[in-house]
């Protein structure tokens, strides 16, 4: 008996190889787990995946059901070449039809075909050539040496034949021998027996010593070839191996719910992105390591999220709000490029609406004092003249009126929201007139642009943002909520704090996906301690909303001027946006793939989420803080400043002064970056215990 | 740049580790990213055990045993 022989990965198989190509006439290869490579394990998820869209498909029946009736099935065929004489080898193709068949009663080709191309897509989007097979059989093929592949598989022939083309390594195998085409197995030694045999026709006079075969089964692929003479190579992958039994587990912890099915779930989606060379060369970047590492994953479940709302509202179209709702549509517009066979998708409609445009047509009717304090919650609020710009009332037809009540700087910061002053210039009925004309000026424009977009023709609209309060949601109610046409309108957000103005009586047609302060679940409250980053990876590089003008009988959005001081600065930024962007689709493209192979739901998947969010926004790294200060983020709500999100400096020196500090950094945008140099996470830890009991304390 | 950033996979301990101020500060009433210490306890375990206990590789130490064995004449 020869000595058994092992590798420990491509590199040295082909070292091992190199100084017997005098001798080696054929080299037969295993293919899953030699060749391919499975994201998802353990490899039956994939037929209890299959079972779901089966059971789905027919209705009325359960996923567990159908999944019993498949191997009831299987265990039958296999039975049945057992006592025809064969091993127990069974082909897709009766299986199919006998499961099919058995679900329903009676034989069904247009359900079979379904199965057929069910199963192949998983399989499909579960596996990838592994790392240096490709250049390996390469390089067989140019030393002259034929090159096999041999599986025990159920699928049929021209079925795996498919799959490794989809990988890439179809034009490089001489042939194909599958277990289910011959009702025999690699594992009996049979299959070997009868693959020399067909081999010795192709290549004359070829030996079993003449042939090597490399495979991750010592009894199929070393042991049963040795024993026919064959030289059995033992692929010994021991980081694979941990990986495959690591996710295995993975999937088992995932039925107990929590954080579980999430970690299981980006587990798939973190090995394919690792398999995909153009993602790992884009992520060498800085900010498209980002978008596909923290933003991707929050932004692609919010996506699935929505795309669950849409299954479950059925509305007529989607309105992307300019400029934060703009990665939503990209991502959108993917998604269902990405599922050619659903059937209802609203059609997603990108409109240029801001806050202040909608605030402005909010006040047709006069600005209350409940309405104006809106201007307030930014802590670098500038009283009345905030006020102004908040409800895009132009700072110089208010000033004389103002200066009357007792305002001699109009960019006073205004604690006491009920200050005098500003409750006597409100109830001054100059100031109401003045107010009502711009607002309904700004109304009969904001009405003719939306109806241009097809907003009042609709019955049941959905509005798509990165949100925070609603607020264009709730000025577009009280503009034309009164209308007889005015939609049913659902508002979806990414986040939604309910801060400023509640839930305007919206109830469950308003929803933060990701974040809803209603819920007061703590651990969803990441997102909100730095609500500037996920605006920044969300935003479009134009300008925001100002207004309307008239242009050839339409109504035009006027954006913001590039010109603009705080513009410049954003406009510096936006290639660095585009980076976000572009690791934010990159992940989306994995994330698919794991959804269709898993089924998951947001809600399952969320909890890992705002774990990955929690230790991005309180935990981050040195890099990842330096990189983000550079972005420029700009308050365009009633304010034209920019927001240093760079980091305070602290010491350790200021750790013993825990209440001074938390005073120091508490109306910072991003309170937890200030830890990042210490290299270490217990001041952040600690931090962030401080944060939440001071939350809870406030509450 | 930094060569080692943090991906998509945060190890159970941590986000264990990140679960513990929600607890303490405000007594959250769901299980939010918190893996649980007993499940945690559970997959660490396995986990070790896996990395520990390799049945392929104790297979093909057996079979290079046997094969050696039957070299020298000693074995079946």
């Amino acid at each position: 008996m020869k000595k058994p022989m092992r590798v420990k990965d491509f590199a040295a198989l082909q070292a091992w190889l190199e100084t017997r190509l005098d001798v080696i006439r054929c080299v037969s290869f295993d293919v899953f787990d030699t060749l391919l490579a499975r994201c998802i394990e353990p490899p039956d998820d994939i037929q209890r995946r299959v079972a779901v869209l089966l059971a789905e498909k027919i209705g009325g029946i359960t996923p567990d059901a159908a999944f019993e009736a498949r191997r009831a099935v299987e265990w039958e065929l296999r039975r049945a070449a057992l006592s025809d004489g064969l091993d127990h080898e069974c082909h897709f193709d009766p299986l199919a039809e006998s499961w099919v068949a058995r679900l329903i009663g009676h034989p069904d080709p247009a359900l079979v075909g379904f199965v057929h191309r069910a199963e192949r897509e998983l399989e499909s989007l579960a596996l990838t050539a592994k790392p240096g097979a490709l250049a390996l059989l390469e390089w067989l093929r140019a030393q002259g040496v034929r090159v096999i592949a041999v599986s025990d598989m159920y699928l049929s022939h021209d079925h795996l034949a498919a799959l490794l083309a989809d990988c890439g390594l179809g034009g490089l195998l001489d042939r194909l021998y599958v277990s289910s085409e011959f009702g025999l197995g690699k594992y009996s030694g049979r299959l070997h027996v009868r693959v020399l045999e067909l081999e010795g026709q192709a290549l004359e006079g070829l030996t079993p010593a003449q042939v090597v075969h490399v495979g991750d089964n010592l009894v199929s692929d070393m042991r049963a070839p040795m024993q026919l003479g064959i030289r059995g190579i033992y692929l010994d992958e021991r980081e694979e191996r941990l990986r495959r039994r690591r996710q295995t587990l993975s999937a088992e912890m995932a039925a107990l719910g929590g954080v579980w099915p999430g970690r299981r779930f980006f587990e798939i989606v973190d090995y394919r992105m690792e398999q995909d060379a153009a993602c790992q060369a884009a992520c060498a970047d800085f900010f498209h390591h980002y978008g596909a590492h923290v933003l991707g994953p929050a932004f692609s479940t919010f996506l699935l999220g929505l795309i669950e709302k849409i299954e479950a509202v059925k509305p007529d179209k989607l309105f992307f709000l300019a400029r934060d709702g703009y990665l939503f549509e990209k991502m959108y517009a993917r998604w269902r490029e990405l599922e050619p066979d659903r059937k209802h998708w609203p059609e997603p409609v990108y409109v240029y609406a801001s806050r202040r445009v909608v605030a402005t047509a909010s006040v047709a009717e006069g600005l209350s004092p409940e309405q104006a304090v809106v201007a307030f919650y930014n802590p670098k609020q500038q009283g009345l003249l905030s006020v102004l710009k908040t409800f895009g009332l132009p700072v110089e037809d208010f000033a004389d009126l103002a200066r009357e009540q007792g305002f001699a700087d109009l960019a006073e910061p205004l604690h006491d929201w009920r200050d005098p002053r500003l409750l006597a210039f409100l109830a001054d009925e100059r100031v109401q007139t003045r107010i009502r004309s711009i607002g309904e000026i700004s109304r009969e424009r904001l009405r003719r642009y939306f109806e241009q977009q097809g907003f009042f023709a609709s019955e049941r609209v959905a509005l798509v943002d990165i949100g925070w309060n609603g607020t264009i949601q709730k000025f577009l109610r009280d503009s034309f909520g009164k209308r007889p046409d005015y939609p049913d309108v659902h508002g979806w957000y990414f986040a939604f704090v309910a801060a400023m103005h509640g839930d305007f009586g919206m109830g469950d047609r308003i929803e933060g996906l990701i974040l809803d302060a209603r819920r007061d679940d703590s651990y969803e409250r990441a997102p909100m301690d730095f609500e500037e980053i996920f605006e920044q990876g969300a935003r479009s590089g134009e300008g925001t909303t100002l207004g309307y003008a008239e242009q050839d009988g339409q109504v035009i959005p006027v954006l913001k001027d590039d010109r603009a001081p705080d513009r410049q600065g954003e406009i510096a930024c936006n290639p660095l946006i585009e980076h976000f962007q572009a690791g934010v689709l990159d992940h989306l493209e994995h994330f698919h793939a794991a959804w269709r192979l898993t089924g998951h739901h947001a809600t399952e998947i969320k909890p890992y989420v705002l774990g990955l969010l929690e230790r991005a926004v309180v935990y981050p790294t040195r890099e990842e803080v330096r990189e983000i200060s550079r972005l420029v983020h700009t308050e365009d709500f009633g304010h034209d400043h920019t927001l240093d999100i760079g980091v305070i400096s602290i010491r350790y020196f200021d750790l013993l002064r825990p209440h001074g500090l938390y005073r120091k950094l508490r109306n910072q945008p991003w309170k937890f970056s200030a830890f990042a140099h210490f290299g270490w996470t217990l001041p952040a830890w600690l931090f962030r215990l401080m944060h939440l009991l001071d939350v809870r304390r406030r509450s | 740049m930094s060569r080692k950033r943090i991906g998509l996979m945060l190890s159970v301990g941590r986000l264990w580790a990140m679960s513990r101020p929600f607890r303490l500060g405000c007594r959250s009433r769901t299980p939010g990213f918190s893996p649980g210490a007993r499940d945690l306890v559970v997959y660490e375990r396995r986990r070790l055990w896996h990395w520990l206990y390799e049945r392929e590789r104790l297979e093909y130490h057996t079979m290079d045993l046997r094969a050696f064995l039957k070299r020298m004449g000693l074995g079946r």
